[in-house]
């Protein structure tokens, strides 16, 4: 009954695999032979295997570990000009990196005997470039309210191919707070816990003596659960920032992929607009330098042998971070005034800004400056000055120039911080070093702009000290490129990231690929 | 066309002969005869041999056996013997209703909190199959067709699996008493590493700023707790799951996954992981490297396991995809990734349900996909024991099944042709030397 | 007697023109400039090493080195040294020249519209537009309809509409799909609707024209009625005026050819073109169609996961009359330049780059005769820069349009 339908399906089935197997892409395939090998960068090469090998077998024989240890891998590029960005340009130079480190930078340098020796005669080598607001690259979503970045990693995310094609090497995603304190579901800290334990307590005594600033609503129904104490007005909810996390392109490897988390305290635009905002925020620096100073005497009378409870932390670690000067306030401020609003409210509480969105900066560039105010800027962005005020307000196209002038460190930003593959060309995250290109034409010079992508977001990040520029010590990540870094005909030919070649433009293929005879 | 007509009837004189066959045949002595044999054991392959089956066990296989007077005799002249195919991923669905979101009510402090017991559908959750799962539920038929004999059942998330054989008496499939093994579908989320990290007890020292416990201590507590939602101590089926909060669990007993979790990580049964994405495949062998005994099968697709190929370690990793030439991701370029995995002597079995759009769309020619494995280059031999003798291995059953050998369950798989021509078709498939399917 | 509709409406033209303009600019005050550059790039052949361009009039009087051309007396001269000469810039879709009103979506086909009455010459677009180079814009109806009405060529530059206006009518908008589908259930909600009524509308159109060049050769006894709602089709059926069409997508495309071309003979330029539309390229070049790509500049290839640059898969194909466009305010108007670096970033070269934002631009809409390119006797519309405009890091110090300086840094605040 069923035999002829099985017939037509079995000769459906013999056509497609006839028609498949001759022609087209498997017949230009290496077919017989098992078909063609991967290409070189999608499976690491063997040296990264052997340099995993030590690890596996420390478990079992505990042998002396410096003599089992194969000596790191060496990479000497050789003939490039290089841009250190932290000095100045090196003509025909040669760099050598050992493991994920820059070992050497400089001419007339010896390669080392076994060393693999790149030839970029006629290339140029900069820094790989730092992003330092990405959204939608190298995490995966989702995961519920005690995901943490370190787990979410995806380092086979196609937009980390697109970014490092553009010479994308770092950047500051936006990503979940890891187990903040009282999400919309910090409920799920009871799990698996029973009533005795010391947690529940303390998070009930929390939202007991605390009530103020405590989860208010049922976590199960949602709705408000109601004080028993006098009802009296609802209290301001705490200004709490977002989470960001700092990744590098490390395609293909979870290892060395996320370097630091909440490099930022950011806050979204207008948090610390109006007074009520402003007072909460005075009374949260308040509470955190109070938290401090109690913990300080805390630790001085341990020392001095007194038995005594640790004070009783109730301000988050972003906070603390924040307020002992570690990381920056990052919030927008496109106008002149919202800019000296930010800056006076940071003099008072004693906190470093870092101001994201800038438009008027060239009205204000010697206030950033003697503020220590880091600033990003999109050069491209264009607002209209008010009318009457044509000499005060709106964006002005050499804002770039006044800010060097003045010596204002800043960063560019593209216009949009994620991958777009909507067709609209140069106006996506993989515009980044196009957008340093305009801060040219805006009259920055080109160190300066080329510094813009790489140490001044690095610097404002506090991550300067392992990338930014070429020095010895440096993580390796680095570009091989066909022109000079800004101009906007170069291509990426190679990225190195943490010692390791991740993109190869001829291989990768993500962007086009042709010869220009310049 | 008339071709195929010719075909048909002849194929519909074949159904009818097994048929009468089926009704005739019981538990008695047969022997089938003339068959190519692929032996998938150290007998390799059989021209023109005869399997002897008595009382649904193989008794004999060989080229020039004395089939005794009794025997009813089959002549399988042009057809290939295969042992039944052994699936070591089959995954089916629980009734998920079985674990609904639990409310558990505290009281603390002279107020009361109502607090949910956890999100549903985490993958956190362990599931023991014998528990929720009918096997009446499932439809077996594109199983049978497709030369599965024996299977282990997953499903989502976490738990312990169940093994399976399709049952001539029933036409039905059963569940087997053999052991079960422990099964975990890992994503790159904290929730899901976290099963995994608890189970095989990797400190991640991390001290939570917030004093309270991680998300680790809390996993830790959920595997001594059978999981959140799970039954402690493993209850009857029957037992009301959504029942009251249960009081406070002042004994330490042991779960049935604590007991699998510590075989694991002794190294004396693998570990199931069906990885979502390369990145998963990453944080498992990450993970491994401080559990040196723990050993892994890992269920993943070929592109997957083609970004990740430099990371399996042969000696601790096994391999079970779906059987499917690949395209390298990003091109078009085709990738033969069972054939790599097996130049870098990982041991691969070959799930062919595990693709569903695959399983469900080639039920008449199943191996077509291994067929193309094989013309791209797959050794034949490692193709016929990557549906059989290795599987069946992996899942600890290859005492049963897996071969065809003397003592050996009388599962077997019987092809028109050669079962890598791409156009072979099953014509029977026995289970305990009863036909569950012919054609 | 000429009964051509063809002089009578060049003539009404004329009237107006020299009725509106007479007053307001005179010629002659136009003042005499020699313009002094280190390189001129022309458009029309190679560029001029230490190059002099002697304006009057508002035209280009003369063009050459320095050597060739002797300064006449009374010229002011500009001397820019070390900086490049070259035409204005061209964007063949534009939608900033006026209010940004664009769509009256009632009636699916709109011959009966025209933008030209709701300029706003040098508005604040504009001006940024001429920082970045832009001084002729085809300012079209939007495509929420699939005849959106008629378009203006308009010089960005400062004066009257009737002033900046150069041809009006300049186009005929069509959009063909990707935007003026209407809701489910309408004609017009899918392909077969929108062509059908796309056709219908033309059909009408020739009929009249057809008409109308019946009775002017004296073939019909009676006058046509007039029909004003049709009026504006007789320039475009005697491919006088060309057709732009929001067209994109391979099958779209294609159809765009069949209808407007094949069947309809009508002059036409291809003016999003994006997607793989690319793949079309033989058929367009047999046709001799310019493309205007844009605003997209590139597509996302799902099979092999690569971008592709649209503009060079054309230019790779063969074909010349090739340009980008902004779709302003979609891309910024003055960001005209970048949809060429990108495009050239993908591969093109800058050579045809600048071609494609000039002269070849010019052609596809029809007023080569006037701007496009750096030669005696078109419109003195010059663009100073830093160097080559393709590259980002350069800037325009100077333009001057119809021979006025409308932008000169060192008087005006930067804008671009």
């Amino acid at each position: 009954m069923s035999n002829k339908y099985t017939s037509i399906l079995l000769l459906t089935l013999i056509a497609i695999s006839s028609a498949l197997c001759p022609s087209g892409s498997w017949a230009a395939s290496p077919w017989q032979d098992g078909l063609q090998d991967p290409p070189a960068k999608e499976a690491p090469k063997p040296d990264a295997e052997k340099a995993e090998e030590p690890k596996k077998d420390t478990p079992d024989k505990p042998v002396d570990k410096d003599s089992e240890k194969p000596k790191p891998k060496i990479i000497a590029i050789v003939g490039a000009d290089i841009h250190t960005v932290s000095k100045e340009v090196i003509r025909s130079g040669t760099l050598l990196i050992e493991g994920t480190k820059i070992k050497a930078v400089g001419n007339g340098i010896a390669i080392p005997e076994g060393a693999e020796v790149i030839d970029a005669k006629g290339k140029q080598i900069s820094p790989g470039f730092v992003a330092i607001d990405m959204s939608g690259i190298g995490l995966s979503g989702g995961g519920g309210p005690n995901n943490k970045n370190a787990d979410s990693l995806d380092p086979f995310d196609r937009n980390i191919t697109f970014a490092l094609g553009v010479g994308i090497t770092t950047g500051c995603v936006a990503a979940d707070v890891g187990g903040r304190r009282r999400g919309r579901r910090s409920e799920d800290v009871f799990l698996g816990l029973e009533p005795d334990n010391l947690a529940l307590q303390a998070e009930v005594d929390s939202r007991e003596l605390d009530y103020g600033v405590a989860e208010s609503l049922c976590p199960c129904c949602g709705l408000p659960i109601l004080p028993t104490d006098p009802i009296t007005d609802p209290p301001p909810r705490d200004i709490t920032p977002a989470g960001n996390a700092v990744i590098k392109m490390s395609f293909g490897s979870i290892d060395g992929m996320l370097v630091q988390e909440s490099v930022f305290y950011d806050l979204a635009p207008g948090s610390l607009s109006g007074s009520l905002n402003q007072h909460t925020w005075r009374q949260q620096i308040a509470k955190t330098n109070q938290y401090l100073k109690d913990l300080a005497a805390h630790e001085a009378a341990t020392k001095e042998g007194k038995r005594q409870n640790p004070p009783r932390k109730s301000v988050s670690d972003e906070l603390i971070s924040l307020v002992k000067g570690e990381v920056r306030l990052r919030i927008s401020a496109s106008s002149a005034s919202e800019i000296r609003a930010m800056i006076d409210l940071s003099k008072e509480l004693g906190y470093k800004l870092a101001l994201s969105n800038v438009v008027e900066g060239w009205l204000v560039g010697d206030l950033l400056a003697e503020n220590d105010v880091y600033v990003s800027i999109t050069p491209r962005t264009r607002r209209q000055a008010r009318k009457g005020e044509e000499e005060t307000s709106g964006s002005l196209f050499e804002m770039p120039h006044v800010l060097q002038a003045s010596g204002v460190p800043f960063a560019v930003t593209p216009l949009a911080n994620a991958v777009s593959l909507n067709g609209l060309a140069g106006r996506d995250l993989t515009s980044l070093p196009l957008e340093a290109a305009f801060a040219v034409r805006g009259g920055a010079s080109e160190a300066e702009a080329l510094r813009a992508v790489t140490l001044t977001p690095a610097k404002m990040m506090g991550l300067d000290a392992s990338i930014g520029s070429i020095e010895v010590g440096k993580d390796a990540d680095l570009l091989i490129l066909d022109g000079a870094p800004l101009d906007y005909r170069t291509y990426v030919e190679t990225a190195i990231v943490n010692g390791k070649v991740v993109y190869r433009r001829a291989e990768d293929r993500a962007y086009p690929v042709f010869d220009r005879s310049f | 066309m008339i071709e195929s007509i010719q075909r048909s009837l002849i194929w519909t004189i074949c159904c009818l002969v097994l048929m009468s066959w089926n009704v005739a045949s019981g538990q008695g002595l047969l022997a089938l005869r003339g068959a190519r044999i692929e032996t998938a054991s150290k007998e390799g392959v059989i021209e023109g041999g005869t399997v002897l089956i008595r009382d649904g066990k193989i008794e004999a296989v060989g080229k020039d056996l004395t089939i005794p007077i009794a025997a009813r005799i089959i002549d399988l002249h042009g057809s290939t013997i295969l042992p039944g195919f052994v699936d070591p991923y089959y995954v089916v669905s629980v009734g998920s209703d079985a674990q609904p979101e639990e409310v558990r009510e505290v009281t603390f402090g002279g107020r009361t909190f109502r607090l949910p017991a956890g999100p549903a559908a985490t993958p956190t959750v362990f599931t023991r199959i014998v528990d929720g799962f009918d096997p009446r539920s499932q439809k077996w038929l594109p199983t049978t067709r497709t030369g599965i004999t024996n299977a282990q059942l997953v499903t989502s998330g976490f738990g312990e699996s169940a093994m399976a054989q399709v049952n001539p008496e029933l036409d039905d499939a059963v569940l087997t008493k053999q052991k079960s093994q422990l099964f975990l579908a890992l994503a790159n989320q904290t929730s899901s590493l976290q099963v995994l990290r608890s189970g095989l007890e990797i400190e991640k020292k991390e001290e939570n700023s917030e004093g309270r416990p991680s998300p680790e201590a809390i996993a830790a507590m959920m595997r001594g707790r059978g999981g959140r939602g799970g039954r402690p101590g493993g209850p009857p089926p029957g037992g009301a799951p959504s029942g009251p909060p249960s009081a406070p669990r002042g004994g330490e007993t042991k779960s049935p996954a604590d007991s699998l979790w510590q075989a694991v990580r002794d190294g004396q049964q693998p570990l199931f992981v069906n990885a979502n994405n390369a990145a998963a495949i990453l944080y498992l062998t990450e993970a491994l490297k401080d559990s040196p005994k723990a050993k892994v099968n890992l269920v993943a697709d070929g592109a997957n396991l083609f970004r990740t190929l430099e990371s399996l370690d042969v000696e601790r990793i096994s391999v079970i995809m779906p059987p499917r030439i690949e395209l390298v991701p990003n091109t078009r370029n085709r990738v033969n990734v069972a054939k790599m995995l097996n130049d870098k002597k990982l041991r691969l079995a070959f799930s062919l349900s595990l693709n569903q759009g695959d399983f469900r769309s080639s039920q008449d020619t199943p191996l077509f996909a291994v067929a193309m494995l094989v013309r791209a280059g797959l050794d034949r031999d490692v193709a016929i024991r990557a549906l059989t003798s290795v599987p069946a291995e992996m899942l600890g059953i290859d005492k049963e099944v897996g071969t065809i050998e003397k003592g050996k369950l009388a599962n077997l798989v019987v092809m028109d042709e050669d079962p890598f021509s791409g156009t072979a078709q099953i014509t029977q498939v026995l289970v305990e030397g009863g036909p569950v399917y012919v054609k | 007697m000429n009964r051509s509709y063809t002089g009578k409406w060049v003539g009404r033209a004329l009237l107006w023109c020299s009725l509106l303009i007479a007053p307001a600019v005179n010629a002659d005050e136009k003042p005499k400039m020699a313009v002094r550059v280190g390189k001129i790039i022309t458009s029309a052949g190679d560029p001029i090493i230490n190059g002099t361009i002697l304006i009057s009039n508002g035209k280009i009087e003369a063009i050459g080195t320095q050597d060739e051309i002797a300064i006449p007396e009374g010229y002011q001269i500009i001397d820019h040294p070390d900086r490049f000469a070259m035409p204005g810039l061209i964007d063949a879709h534009s939608h900033v020249g006026g209010s940004g009103d664009l769509n009256e979506m009632v009636y699916q086909t709109n011959p009966e519209l025209r933008n030209w009455d709701q300029i706003i010459p040098h508005n604040d677009d504009l001006k940024v537009a001429i920082a970045g180079g832009v001084t002729t814009i085809c300012y079209i109806p939007g495509s929420g309809t699939n005849m959106g009405g008629w378009g203006t060529l308009m010089k960005t530059g400062p004066g009257k509409p009737a002033d900046v206006i150069m041809r009006a009518p300049g186009v005929l908008k069509i959009a063909q799909s990707g935007n003026p589908e209407r809701s489910g259930g309408e004609v017009g909600s899918g392909r077969m609707g929108m062509n059908y009524v796309i056709r219908q509308q033309l059909l009408e159109g020739r009929l009249y024209v057809q008409q109308w060049d019946a009775w002017e050769r004296g073939e019909l006894q009676t006058k046509p009625e007039l029909n004003l709602r049709l009026e504006y089709f007789k320039p475009l059926f005697h491919r006088e005026i060309p057709v732009v069409v929001h067209t994109q997508a391979y099958q779209v495309v294609q159809s765009t050819l069949r209808i407007v071309h094949d069947e309809m003979n009508l002059r036409l330029v291809i003016d999003h073109g994006t997607f793989d539309s690319f793949k079309l390229t033989d058929e367009i070049i047999k046709r001799d169609i310019p493309v205007m790509a844009g605003p997209r500049g590139f597509w996302y290839e799902p099979e092999d996961g690569q971008v592709k640059g649209i503009v060079s898969e054309y230019d790779k194909r063969g074909l010349v009359s090739l340009g980008v466009n902004t779709d302003a305010p979609v891309i910024p108007q003055e960001e005209l330049f970048f949809q060429a670096s990108m495009a050239v970033r993908y591969g093109w070269t800058e050579a045809k780059a600048i071609r494609g934002m000039t002269i070849e631009a010019a052609k596809a809409l029809m007023i080569d005769d006037r701007v496009g390119s750096l030669e005696v006797g078109k419109d003195a519309d010059i663009l100073i820069t830093t160097g080559s405009i393709i590259d980002p890091r350069n800037y325009v110090t100077q333009v001057f349009i119809d021979g006025a300086s409308v932008y000169d840094i060192r008087t005006d605040r930067r804008r671009f």
